[in-house]
């Protein structure tokens, strides 16, 4: 009788226990990946911080940091900056200047800084600052420099504008690496530079750096690929409709298709010295092809402008973004959202149609759009920044890519 | 018979369930602080090692205040100290034997802590160095200190007013390291008084090399002398206090 | 060890107040003179808070900062050596749980000024005595409250002291290891140890102790010889024949007469003189719980009776 009634507790443990942890996991199963935005709401001085932070001052700038990507996530979509509260503009360099007044070691917070200043808010003087500020704080290190002279090239023009400054820059960093093969990287680092200058992708070895800095599958990674695909997009939307203007003037009349544009007396004349590394017209035997864009849609032609349907998606996510904030901003003030699509021009809400191949759905309140998978691989921007140029221009080629019709 | 008095102490610590409760708390937390390293973008094991020291520095002081307020009170209220003071000792040397045992429980606590992350860190491919160990064995000297603290609370007030004065003086401590940075806004007898004050409460700043040694910087060997001869005079100033007040106890 | 000659503990005129909550102070000693001869088995009896574990505590050195004058041996209070020759057992000890049996006693051994050397055979000793010799390897922290009895009696015998302070040593045992106690505490005193013990156990103090002291609200009401206090028992006379004034007769056709001890040569010329038969004269017993109660509440009733008095004085005053 005694073990029986033991038997029965353990049993009802075990059921109570079983259940609990079938509820936990099924919080996270079929749970919708929800990107987590949110507002600065603490951002005191540095000196404040650090005598709050009770001696672990260095791991409270991490865990605030790794909070505070929620208002990198939240800046994707508003841009302005502002705190919310006071409602003062300049969130990003507060919290960026109480974080490296925690911990002014942390390579990553002069890394993220920049990002955010001059990525996000285009305020690439503040970005500056902080690249020399942690070339102060770690003067050895290699990335920090490579990070500030490549946006002296890409931002600022310094190696056109002041080629004597610039060389008086690049002899400095070189006077700080400890390693004289490092030493010698930075002339070879100054030499790659030079050679890609293509038109539109200035930017590209700046953000091919930040990549390098970042872990893939994390906001900032993910945002730092996204831009890279972005640049890629727009150089091969400009590109190929360069090519489109060029058929349209010689035949007089608009191309249908893309496989019209692809003449080789035309890519000829454009590219006098080969195909660019980063065109996506690739040339094959007997002909030429066009790459699939960044995200791994093919390039389209509507009515005779070049799409890349990728970035078309990504421009349509981030204006669906804005809208869902807005939703909650009206939410919180006690308004009520339509429950259907269809009702949100009733509520005076303007909907952007989606692009083609797109449908979008309220959920939960929150606009969702659903898209068609894109038929191709889309790049690995990840490998495209590690590899050299050789190697970037073999992997690009290599991919996939759609032949001429 | 201090020694002997320490030496039971220190097994009597070490035996205890909340002391290895404590470690095991310690060893599950850095096991987990690898996936606030994972979740942060970059540099994950520069995240993963400042967690692993901050858990080591707070909760050895967490041990140092628990403990450091319970030994004196436990004894009395247990009355397991009836049997010692009746003997031929004099009451100092309980005192000072007491405090040297729980040093010698919290620095094989902080010893295997420092291990047990370096270890850990190690495993998880993460850098690990002498200034890391340096910097441990800085961490477990800010706990003896924190322990002397707490000890000369507990000898003048009950044990929960004893640990909330221990953490106050903990937040206190580290607070006055940045105090001197924060004293151009106050002028006058304000900057005096506050001068004052934050010079009666340990500096334990001092001992804080933790977030330079993460990033393999290296430390000043000169600080980290003075580091000792401040943590040491802190030490004594504080038994001293403690002896001077546990003499006048009525048990 | 032997004991000196001469009184081992002395207490002159001495009082001890502690303060209560705030600002109250509590008078837990009064003027109290208290002497335990050499040799002695020394009973302190007393009402829970009369005032025994503050005389014990300020004995062995817990408390301080009493008036008077204790003396310990023959020598003032405050040299801490002194206490080497002590061996206490608080009331209901309690003992570190994490200890084993054998660290703790060699722990308290050492303390005591036991040498390494000396260690094994004191242990030894006391295992035996106590049986305790299976149990060393145990953590206190598993011990019963009766086993915790026995190690407490341990750690107080295991450096062989010249004076045993022993507060309700008795508490918490069964009839078996009160038994044992018994046999160890007069081997003890076998050995020359004093023996001081507080209890409210009366039994104890009749099968143990040669002295006695009584103490209420801090003021010690009596003490002295424990055979003293038996031979003021009243006599018992059994007799036949001529009953004498006073007696009480029974069915068998005899009486039985009582008196004090201070009567007894008059009151045997009596009845020799009446013509009467002795019998048998005997002692009676005195029963020391009710002597105990009794003489407590006297205490209490002169007490009153004074406040009366002088509140009635006052009052006439006035």
């Amino acid at each position: 009788m005694k073990r029986a009634r033991r038997a029965a507790v353990w049993l009802l443990a075990l059921v109570c226990a079983v259940a609990l942890i079938g509820w936990n996991v099924g919080r996270f199963h079929g749970a919708e990946a929800r990107i987590r935005t949110k507002n600065l709401d603490f951002l005191p001085s540095p000196t404040v911080a650090r005598a709050m932070a009770l001696g672990q001052a260095s791991t409270a700038a991490k865990l605030r940091w790794i909070d505070s990507f929620a208002y990198f996530q939240l800046q994707l979509d508003k841009r302005d900056d502002r705190v919310s509260g006071s409602g003062s503009s300049g969130g990003f360099q507060r919290l960026y200047d109480m974080l490296i007044g925690l911990d002014p070691l942390f390579e990553p917070f002069y890394e993220h800084a920049s990002l955010c200043t001059s990525g996000v808010l285009e305020q690439h003087h503040l970005a500056l600052g902080y690249l020399l500020r942690g070339t102060m704080e770690k003067p050895h290190s290699t990335s920090l420099w490579r990070n500030a002279a490549a946006m002296l090239h890409a931002q600022f023009q310094y190696s056109e504008r002041r080629p004597d400054l610039f060389d008086d820059f690049l002899k400095q960093w070189a006077e700080h690496e400890l390693d004289p093969d490092q030493r010698q990287a930075v002339w070879i680092w100054q030499a790659n530079l030079a050679r890609q200058k293509f038109a539109g992708l200035a930017q590209l070895p700046q953000w091919f750096e930040r990549l390098r800095a970042s872990s893939p599958r994390t906001p900032m990674g993910d945002y730092i690929e996204d831009v890279v695909r972005e640049q890629l997009a727009r150089y091969g939307v400009n590109e190929l409709q360069a090519l489109a203007d060029a058929t349209s003037a010689r035949r007089l009349a608009a191309p249908v298709t893309l496989g019209e544009i692809l003449d080789p007396a035309a890519i000829q004349a454009r590219y006098p010295q080969g195909v660019p590394e980063f065109s996506p017209v690739v040339p094959l035997p007997g002909g030429f092809a066009t790459l699939g864009d960044p995200w791994g849609y093919p390039y389209a032609l509507v009515d005779g402008k070049v799409v890349s349907p990728g970035w078309e998606r990504v421009r349509y996510e981030q204006r669906l973004a804005a809208l869902n904030h807005y939703f909650e901003t009206r939410r919180s003030s006690g308004e009520e959202i339509p429950e259907r699509v269809a009702d949100l021009p009733g509520a005076g809400i303007e909907l952007p149609p989606p692009p083609l191949g797109a449908s979008v759905r309220l959920d939960d309140g929150r606009l969702v759009a659903e898209w068609t998978p894109p038929p191709q691989t889309p790049y690995d921007v990840r490998m495209l920044a590690q590899a050299d140029i050789n190697e970037q221009r073999a992997m690009l080629r290599a991919g996939p890519r759609v032949p001429p019709r | 018979m201090i020694g002997v008095i320490a030496w039971a102490t220190c097994r009597e610590a070490l035996r205890s369930k909340s002391f290895i409760l404590l470690l095991v708390i310690y060893a599950v937390a850095v096991l987990l602080s690898r996936l606030v390293g994972w979740v942060s973008s970059t540099d994950g094991h520069i995240v993963t090692t400042d967690l692993v020291f901050s858990l080591q520095s707070v909760i050895g002081v967490l041990v140092a205040v628990a403990t450091g307020t319970a030994l004196v009170h436990t004894e009395i209220h247990e009355r397991t100290l009836y049997t010692v003071l009746s003997r031929p000792l004099p009451r100092w040397q309980f005192v000072v034997g007491k405090f040297v045992g729980l040093c010698l429980a919290l620095a094989a606590g902080q010893a295997a802590m420092l291990a047990i992350g370096l270890a850990y860190l190690a495993v998880t491919g993460a850098s690990v160095h002498g200034w890391l160990v340096l910097a441990g064995a800085l961490t477990a000297l800010e706990v003896l200190v924190m322990a002397a603290v707490s000890l000369c609370w507990t000898a003048m007030s009950s044990p929960l007013l004893a640990a909330v004065l221990g953490l106050a003086t903990y937040a206190l401590g580290h607070a006055v390291a940045t105090l001197p940075s924060l004293m151009h806004h106050l002028q006058g007898w304000k900057a005096d008084l506050a001068t004052a004050l934050a010079s009666l409460i340990p500096n334990l700043g001092q001992f804080a090399y933790r977030s330079v040694a993460v990033h393999r910087e290296p430390l000043a060997l000169a600080g980290i002398g003075e580091a000792l001869v401040y943590g040491a005079l802190w030490i004594v100033l504080l038994v001293t206090i403690t002896v001077g007040i546990f003499r006048r106890k009525q048990l | 060890m032997n004991a000196p000659a001469g009184d081992i503990v002395a207490f002159a005129n001495v009082s001890f107040t502690y303060r209560g909550d705030w600002l109250q102070r509590i008078h837990a000693l009064k003027r109290v003179d208290l002497r335990v001869p050499a040799g002695s088995s020394f009973g302190y009896l007393g009402a829970n808070g009369a005032g025994k574990s503050t005389s014990i505590k300020l004995t062995v050195g817990l408390l301080h900062g009493h008036d008077g004058d204790i003396r310990l041996f023959g020598q003032p209070l405050g040299d801490h050596r002194l206490r080497r020759r002590i061996g206490y057992l608080p009331e209901q000890p309690y003992f570190y749980e994490n200890l084993q049996v054998g660290e703790y006693l060699a722990y308290l051994g050492r303390l005591s000024g036991l040498s390494t050397a000396e260690l094994p055979a004191a242990c030894d000793r006391v295992y035996q005595l106590l049986d305790l010799g299976d149990l060393r390897a145990r953590k206190l922290g598993s011990f019963s409250k009766g086993m915790r009895q026995r190690f407490g009696l341990a750690q107080a015998i295991v450096h062989r002291p010249d004076l045993l302070i022993l507060d309700e040593p008795f508490s918490g045992l069964d009839p078996l290891w009160r038994a044992r106690f018994r046999e160890v505490l007069a081997l003890e005193r076998k050995r020359g140890a004093t023996l001081f013990f507080s209890t409210h156990i009366l039994s104890d103090v009749e099968d143990l102790c040669d002295h006695y002291a009584v103490i209420d609200h801090g003021v010690v009401l009596e003490q002295g010889r424990l055979a003293d206090l038996m031979g003021q028992a009243p006599l018992m006379l059994t007799g036949a024949g001529a009953k004498p004034a006073g007696a009480e007769a029974k069915d068998d056709g005899t009486w039985s007469l009582h008196f004090p001890e201070s009567e007894r040569a008059q009151r045997l010329a009596a009845v020799h003189a009446a013509g009467g038969e002795i019998q048998r004269l005997e002692r009676q017993r005195i029963a020391l719980e009710d002597w105990f109660v009794a003489r407590v509440r006297a205490s209490h009733t002169a007490g009153k009776a004074l406040a009366g008095s002088a509140a009635a004085g006052k009052g006439g005053e006035s």
